[in-house]
């Protein structure tokens, strides 16, 4: 796996960015909480020597001058390690008392190195950088010098910035390799997703996308790829078949076409006339030519490319029309055709009058063809539930139930030997043509025979 | 009659000139969209027969730049089968008839002399007479030799086109769509229905037949001859 893509994950990179923001949030709070500690500690400390600073200079109110000399040694004495710093000095300046060598420069509050008597333990070059937080003021001639080593808030600081130093960088870390984990895994189901594909892509429509139960964005999608993939192999399968139905259809005319004007060459070699075959061959290929455009008529308007704007149809005088023409054939072929309509106002649908007539045409046809000598169809067309509905019944030998669903479907054939002449384009026809109208047809049993209804939608 | 033929097809368009040839008229064939618009724009002739897909300038754009040009010269358009609608977009942009490819060379035939025809049938017509039959487009009544027959919707509208058309050949399909506006092929024998019907009325009481069927094309209305 590549690493730059894995750093490059929508994951690492919102990690990456959350962890620059834990960043900022924990520098900025450790900056206040140090500043919030020193300043606590600077009180407390101010507090203390102003305390002590104000003992001595009342010891030497009551006292005098001598006792407090005793008192600040002693003092001075006890501090360990020079963590206290106590001095009292002269008018001149000189020290008089205390662990301090040198008087301050200046009056007041300070904070800065002081120069301390040596301790054995301590190097020099140690106390220089020591600093102390100290108090020098004047009491009468003298100057009174209380301070405190500062290394102690030092040390608090140091620790403050460390422990927030070392779970900042404990955070960081594991952030981003949860992040980086993260990433990888999703990298990982986008790569399936991507092989999937690609595999789909090199035409093997099997190929599907494995989905994780964690129903995340990615296994979502993946989700519905897979639906997508399932209807798209449906199609292709049915394309495929309706192509090799399409291929055996046209073979056979296509074959006796072939025969026959060979059989017409053998004629005019024979010196005869080849009229015959030839008017034979013209016929197969017109029956070619009939399957091509049926089929070609189908696709178009399956897939809506005809260019088609509906406009408002009077379904009633459509029907009428081809139910005066198909009475007359009905009759001549002894077979009856009866048309019974409700009076009324007319019915007119949205749609496309030449396909509409297709539709009853086609299922006019099929009664005909399929009805026999003395069958008798029912043309009927009435409204229920503001619907209009186009039902045709004959007494044919109709079609089971199971294969009810089937006939619809482009070159499907209750008779697999295909004897009766067409081209098993009508009712797949008659459905596309209901579907691009939204109307529903439902073949029912007419005891015996077959039943069709057709009820558009308005 | 002077043809243009538009047509790519080598082949299709060989076959399309000798058969007129043949059959009386002369031909003027171009292979492309645009030497065909300059041909109609520059030439005179009866009729253009139009491929509706051409190299250069398809049939469509053709007609319509003529029809801008002011030329109102018939065009018969030729398609590859299946363009249902092209048939509609077609003659809605001023074509003057439609053919689906294959056809039959009788069919372009009787189709091209029908619409030559109908351009020079101006004058409102309101009865037609072939030897002593006569219709009345008014009064939507036939008859012959002083009969009067009672024919059905579409048998009136049949024979109104045999006579409008009478001495010349009109085509099964031709039928189909202008007497059931059909632009698809039925199963069923629906022409040959209604013509033996309206044969029965109009001819088989009578001494003379007058309407003559043309083997493998269609039907022609006239006198004997």
């Amino acid at each position: 796996m590549d690493r730059g893509n894995v750093l490059s994950g929508a994951a690492f990179t919102a990690v990456l960015q959350s962890a620059v923001v834990f960043l900022v949030v924990l520098i900025t709070v450790g900056f206040l909480t140090n500043s919030y500690v020193e300043r606590t500690m600077t009180g407390e400390l101010r507090e203390d020597i102003q305390a002590r600073w104000s003992l001595f200079a009342a010891d030497y109110r009551d006292e005098g001058i001598e006792p407090l000399m005793e008192l600040i040694d002693n003092a001075a004495s006890f501090s360990a390690q020079g963590q206290r710093a106590i001095g009292l000095f002269d008018a001149d300046g000189k020290s008089v008392a205390g662990n301090i060598l040198a008087r301050p420069k200046a009056d007041g509050w300070h904070h800065g190195a002081l120069d301390l008597v040596p301790i054995a333990s301590q190097t020099p070059a140690d106390e220089h950088d020591i600093d102390y937080f100290y108090r020098s003021d004047r009491v009468d001639d003298y100057t009174v010098v209380v301070g405190q080593r500062l290394d102690r808030m030092f040390l608090t600081d140091r620790t403050v910035f460390r422990t927030l130093s070392i779970t900042g960088f404990i955070v960081v870390l594991a952030m981003l390799s949860a992040g980086y984990l993260l990433s990888r895994e999703s990298l990982h189901k986008l790569e399936r997703l991507e092989k999937a594909l690609q595999r789909v892509s090199d035409g093997d429509m099997s190929a599907r996308i494995a989905v994780s139960p964690h129903n995340d964005q990615i296994d979502r999608i993946a989700g519905r790829m897979n639906t997508h993939l399932d209807s798209l192999s449906q199609l292709m399968s049915s394309t495929r078949s309706t192509a090799a139905a399409v291929a055996h259809d046209l073979k056979s005319p296509l074959a006796r076409a072939y025969l026959g004007l060979g059989r017409a060459l053998a004629q005019v070699d024979a010196g005869n006339d080849p009229r015959a075959e030839i008017e034979d061959t013209q016929a197969e290929l017109e029956q070619m030519s009939a399957i091509f455009n049926t089929f070609m008529r189908l696709a178009r308007i399956e897939s809506g490319a005809d260019g088609v704007k509906f406009a408002k149809v009077d379904l009633r005088g459509l029907v009428d029309d081809l139910a005066e023409t198909y009475q007359l054939i009905a009759e001549d072929q002894g077979q009856t055709l009866i048309y019974d309509r409700a009076a009324g106002d007319t019915m007119t649908v949205m749609g496309d009058s030449a396909m509409l007539q297709q539709l009853v045409v086609n299922l006019l046809e099929n009664a005909l063809k399929h009805g026999g000598e003395g069958n008798e169809i029912r043309l009927s067309l009435d409204r229920g539930a503001e619907r209009a509905r186009l039902t045709i019944a004959d007494r044919g030998p109709g079609i089971p139930e199971a294969a009810r669903a089937a006939v619809f479907e482009p070159f499907y054939r209750l008779d697999p030997s295909r004897r009766k002449p067409g081209s098993g384009l009508g009712l797949a026809l008659v459905s596309a043509i209901a579907a691009r109208h939204q109307a529903d047809i439902t073949l029912a049993d007419n005891n015996p025979g077959l039943r069709v209804s057709v009820t558009f939608s308005q | 009659m002077k043809i243009l033929l538009a047509e790519d097809d080598q082949k299709m368009a060989d076959y399309l000139t000798s058969g007129l040839v043949e059959s009386g008229h002369s031909v003027d064939h171009v292979t492309d969209g645009r030497d065909a618009l300059s041909y109609c724009l520059y030439n005179d002739c009866d009729i253009a027969i139009l491929d509706r897909m051409m190299p250069g300038m398809d049939g469509l754009s053709v007609l319509k730049a003529m029809r801008a040009a002011g030329k109102d010269l018939p065009v018969l358009f030729l398609t590859a089968m299946g363009q249902v609608d092209d048939r509609v977009e077609g003659l809605s942009a001023g074509g003057d008839d439609y053919l689906v490819k294959p056809f039959h060379f009788s069919e372009l035939l009787a189709r091209i002399v029908a619409i030559t025809r109908r351009q020079q049938d101006t004058a409102e017509t309101t009865a037609l007479d072939v030897d002593g039959l006569h219709l009345d487009l008014l009064a939507r009544t036939a008859t012959r030799q002083g009969t009067l027959i009672e024919l059905h919707a579409k048998e009136f509208a049949m024979l109104e086109i045999l006579m409008r058309n009478a001495g010349r050949v009109v085509t099964r399909t031709m039928l189909l769509e202008r007497v059931w506006n059909f632009n698809f092929e039925p199963n069923t024998t629906v022409v040959e229905t209604h013509m033996s019907r309206l044969r029965a009325k109009i001819d088989k009481p009578f001494d003379i037949h007058l309407i003559h069927t043309i083997r493998n094309t269609g039907y022609s209305l006239h006198g004997p001859r």
